[in-house]
Order: C-alpha cells, then sequence, then structure tokens
C-alpha cells in the first residue's frame, strides 16, 4: 500500500483522469438496469438478503485460519508497520483516490463487478452476463466461507477502533463488529480478477491491475490494515484454485466465457479512459 | 534470482535425483543446467512463453521507495531474522532455497520419486513460464536484495555472487512456489491447506534467509496467482493439468513411501511462527 504521500502525486493525476471517465460514472447502474423489462428473468437477486449460494460447501473449501498466519499483534514489526501505514492514509482524505476507494467500498452482487467493466472492456451484469453475474456472486460466497471463521478467531479490530480516524465509508455496525483479518473485500476483488483474467487474457494486465487496486482502496479507506489485504489476495487465490476442481464451477465458466465475449459487442462501458488505475508508490 | 532461468532443468534433474531416493540438489547455481541437459528429460517448453505472458510490472505494485514505512520495515525485518542464525527456522530457509518441487512433498504425503513424471513435467513447464514472469519485473525495478541493502549476511552464502546480480522484487521463489501450490491444490483439494501453508511458509523462508524482503515475498504471491489464471486459459496447460491430475491422484491412493517424518515436523512447527508477525516459539 502506498505511504509515500509525493509518491501519490501522478497517482492522482492518472487517477482523475481515469475516475472522470470510467470509475465514477460506471455502467447503468443495476436498479436501473434491471427496470428494463427486457430480460426479467435474468433478475435473480437483489443484495445480501436473497444472494445466491456458493458452489461449495465450508467442508470442501480450504481454512483461512489454517493456512493464513494469524494477523500481526500490535507490537509485532508487520503490526506496527500496519498502524504506520494506517495513519499515513489520512493524507488521501478528499482526494480523488479516497472517492476511487469509496466507489469500491461496494462488494455486493450483482452491482460490485462494475469495477472491472473499464478493464474488461464489457459490462457485468445480470442483462448483459446473466450466468457470468451469477458466477462471481456464487464466488463471492465461497470466499465468504473460506474466511469468515478467520475473521472470527481472530477478532482482529479495524484500525479506525485502535486509532481513531476518519474513513471514506460510514463506519456501520457489520463493519465495527466484524474481524478485520482478512480483507474480504480484497479476497473478492482478487478472485474476481483470477477469474475474469481466465477468461479474458487478452485483458489480464488491466483485470489484475484493477483488481490489486480494489483491495487496495480498503487501506486507502481506512477500513483495513495492510496485513489484512494481503491475506484477503491469498484467500481469493485459493478459493479460486479449490472452484477449479468444481465441476459445476467449470461448466459455468465454459459459459460465461462466451457470454463475456458477447457482452463487449452488446453493451460496452461508456467513458472509460484506457488508462489504468495507477499504482502509487509506496 | 538469475539462476532461475534455469529452474526447468534443475526440476527435471531433480525428477531424476529424487527418483533415486538422493538429498535435493545443493544449490540452484547455473553450473545445474549442464548435467540436467544431458538427463533423460528435455528441458520443458514453458506454456505461454514471454509473448502471451501478462506484464507483471502492470499487475504488482512497484517495490518501497527507500526510507518508506514498508522500505524501513523490510529492512528492520531483514536485520532482526539475522538472529535466527542457528535455529532450526534457518537451516529450513537454507533447506527450502534449494527446493522446487520437493518443497510439497510433506503436505502431498508423498516424496518426489512417488509423483508421476507427468505432474513433474506439469510443473516444470510452468516454472519456465514462472521465470520469465518474474524476470520482466526484476529487471525492471532493479530492486536490490537485503543482504546487499544493509551489507549483511545471508543463508546461501556460495549463492552470493548470482543473487547479486539478480534483482530482489519479486520473489522468483515465492512467485514458482505460490503458482505451483496453487495447481498441486487444484490437483489434490482435500490437501490444499497443507499444501498452501507450505508455500507460505517457503516464501517467509527467503526472508529469514536474507535474500528476500517481506515485500518481495508478498508480491510474488501476487505473481504466483497471476500467473496461475492465465495458464487456465491455455489449452494446453489444461489438457496435461487434466491427464497430470489423474496420475497424481491415483498415485497417491495408491501404497507409496512417505517423506521423512522429522523433516516434516520441522516445516510444520515453521508453518505456525512466522518471524515478523508472531515469532514466539519459531526460535
Amino acid at each position: 500500500m502506498r505511504n509515500s504521500t509525493s509518491g501519490y502525486a501522478n497517482l492522482l493525476v492518472l487517477l482523475t483522469l481515469g475516475l472522470a471517465g470510467c470509475a465514477s460514472t460506471p455502467t447503468l447502474p443495476f436498479h436501473l438496469a434491471s427496470a428494463q423489462p427486457k430480460t426479467p428473468a435474468t433478475v435473480a437477486w437483489t443484495d445480501f438478503h436473497d444472494h445466491p449460494a456458493g458452489y461449495l460447501n465450508v467442508a470442501q473449501l480450504p481454512d483461512a485460519r489454517d493456512f493464513l498466519p494469524p494477523p500481526p499483534s500490535p507490537d509485532s514489526p508487520k503490526g506496527q508497520a500496519d498502524l504506520a501505514i494506517y495513519r499515513s492514509m489520512k493524507a488521501l482524505e478528499d482526494t480523488p483516490r479516497w472517492s476511487q476507494a469509496k466507489a469500491d467500498a461496494d462488494v455486493e452482487t450483482p452491482t460490485a463487478p462494475k469495477a472491472f467493466a473499464c478493464a474488461l472492456g464489457a459490462a457485468v451484469t445480470p442483462q448483459t452476463a446473466p450466468r457470468l453475474s451469477l458466477l462471481l456472486a456464487r464466488v463471492m460466497m465461497d470466499v465468504s466461507k473460506a474466511e469468515d471463521a478467520a475473521k472470527a478467531a481472530y477478532a482482529r479490530h479495524r484500525p479506525f477502533l485502535t486509532d481513531n480516524g476518519e474513513t471514506c465509508v460510514a463506519k456501520e455496525d457489520w463493519l465495527v463488529k466484524q474481524g478485520s483479518y482478512p480483507s474480504g473485500h480484497a479476497a473478492t476483488g482478487w478472485a474476481w480478477a483470477l477469474i475474469l483474467s481466465e477468461l479474458d487474457p487478452g485483458r489480464a494486465e488491466a483485470v489484475m491491475n484493477r483488481g490489486m487496486s480494489y483491495g487496495e482502496s480498503r487501506v486507502v479507506c481506512r477500513v483495513h490494515y495492510e496485513s489484512d489485504v494481503e491475506a484477503g489476495r491469498l484467500v481469493g487465490s485459493a478459493v479460486v484454485a479449490r472452484l477449479h476442481s468444481d465441476p459445476a464451477f467449470i461448466a459455468d465458466l465454459k459459459r460465461a466465457k462466451t457470454e463475456l465475449a458477447a457482452a463487449r459487442i452488446s453493451t460496452p462501458p461508456h467513458g472509460c479512459t484506457p488508462t489504468m488505475i495507477a499504482r502509487g508508490e509506496r | 534470482m538469475r539462476s532461475i532461468m534455469f529452474l526447468g532443468a534443475v526440476l527435471a534433474l531433480s525428477y531424476s535425483v529424487q527418483a533415486q531416493s538422493q538429498p535435493a540438489p545443493a544449490s540452484a547455481s547455473p553450473a545445474m543446467a549442464k548435467p540436467a541437459a544431458s538427463s533423460q528429460l528435455p528441458r520443458p517448453e514453458p506454456y505461454l512463453g514471454k509473448d502471451r505472458l501478462p506484464s507483471s510490472i502492470a499487475i504488482l505494485p512497484p517495490p518501497p521507495v527507500k526510507e518508506s514505512i514498508e522500505d524501513r520495515f523490510d529492512n528492520e525485518t531483514y536485520k532482526e531474522t539475522r538472529t535466527l542464525a542457528g535455529t532450526p527456522r534457518y537451516a529450513l530457509a537454507t533447506r527450502d532455497a534449494a527446493q522446487y518441487v520437493q518443497e510439497f512433498e510433506c503436505p502431498l504425503g508423498a516424496p518426489v520419486s512417488a509423483w508421476p513424471k507427468s505432474v513433474i513435467v506439469l510443473l516444470s513447464r510452468v516454472a519456465r513460464d514462472s521465470s520469465t514472469l518474474t524476470n520482466t519485473a526484476k529487471d525492471h525495478w532493479g530492486h536490490p536484495r537485503p543482504f546487499l541493502t544493509n551489507n549483511g549476511s545471508m543463508c546461501t552464502e556460495s549463492d552470493r555472487d548470482g543473487l547479486t546480480k539478480s534483482p530482489s522484487y519479486p520473489s522468483g521463489h515465492a512467485t514458482y512456489s505460490w503458482s505451483m501450490a496453487l495447481i498441486l491444490a487444484e490437483m489434490v483439494p482435500e490437501r490444499a491447506t497443507e499444501i498452501l501453508a507450505r508455500s507460505r511458509a517457503f516464501g517467509e523462508s527467503r526472508v529469514v534467509c536474507g535474500v528476500h524482503t517481506v515485500s518481495d515475498i508478498t508480491e510474488g504471491r501476487t505473481n504466483g496467482s497471476a500467473l496461475v489464471a492465465v495458464l487456465h486459459s491455455d489449452a494446453a496447460f489444461q489438457a496435461d493439468l487434466a491427464v497430470a491430475k489423474a496420475e497424481l491422484r491415483a498415485a497417491l491412493a495408491a501404497p507409496h513411501p512417505t517423506p521423512d517424518a522429522a523433516q516434516c515436523k520441522v516445516e510444520a512447527d515453521a508453518e505456525l511462527h512466522t518471524p515478523w508477525i508472531n515469532p514466539t516459539a519459531g526460535k
């Protein structure tokens, strides 16, 4: 994660360009898109309340408690670096990178994959790519199953609880109560990036770049430590590995590939600049 | 590590060596390429090659800027971990420096000699792509090794010259290890947890050794998962994976020798203690 304020100069310029064209004006918001009567049969769910289940059950998934180290204790070298980075992120408040972090706080499906629209050159919604949209939603649930036990067992306090400070999103009850380690956003975002890169390897650089910055946004937002995000990515990659031995996932993946190609032609996202979201210095 | 260019050859060699139940090669020095070239296995071809691999420069963050929080943490961790010299953890780091596929003997419960050739060849081909992906970023950033930055020791002094010439970021060992771990976890999902834990500690061995920073290994793992994602889009990889998976599962289900229990215990202990996170009993 970036901690050099000066290093953000380039980032901010590029981000402003990127945000103006893409991230702040993503594809049609889902609630508007779903209002179109065209393909109502594909609208399967709206948020966590009626969310589709994952592909696997808890026992089938690797348990993050068993392959990750525990979160760093506050007095360990990594714990101290985590806190210092958290504090340094104050410098980004109210910058375009902060706005990006705010936009990236959406991890609910079917809306959240909009984060990848510009990188993919296609909007992934239940209308444009129903199977892929559903696949990404199910993967998110599997990621959650792989790490929920770790979040609960370690119950690491969010950085803003240890060292009070502004966050890019409201400190909602779930955020305060849920363990900080590992980051579910980083895990899900990286799992999505890996899957989308497999589906379209020609866009892997942009897609994975976005998957990385989506996780970094949690540190910028000041709701996660850097080690939460790093651990989250390991969980994301582990879940994707496990999913590859699941026949239902593989079958959906094949269909999703065709859908994605079609979605690129039918509904390319508007106003995307060719610039990737720049990675700051650190 | 420049000598990773020869990793594929070393893997091929290690297979023939392991098949005779000999110890692992002592190092991945360029000299190892010569005997490997004359071994029975040809040098494996990469699946993707430079033209079809994404650029790791676009995917990974830049290495830490000098004197940034992360850079200071990286260097402090290098200094702290020097105190591990002489401990079992340091001995494991020294051993791990020359481990490739053998790294996964304990989590799979079977020595490499019991693995089918298809698995070794597949992982050797992956190692070629891993090397290309890693070297792109290494050469681009030219980040110095921690033993150079801090003018200190490391666990494989015989490799000092080679390591000095090879930039630090990201770690080639962490890249290929995490990519192999993900592939083996896909083949043997019931052992996924053990495989992933072993790979994570294997990456940590590079820091304990003094040849890599924590940032190097963290982003090496990112690099490794990126590699596996794009490999999955390759038909030849998919076909080889299906064969290797079936053969590995059959081999593991059949009677086979088991890895050295004492060594597996050392590895399991290392997995429980990361020196810069929860060092308590790791020494």
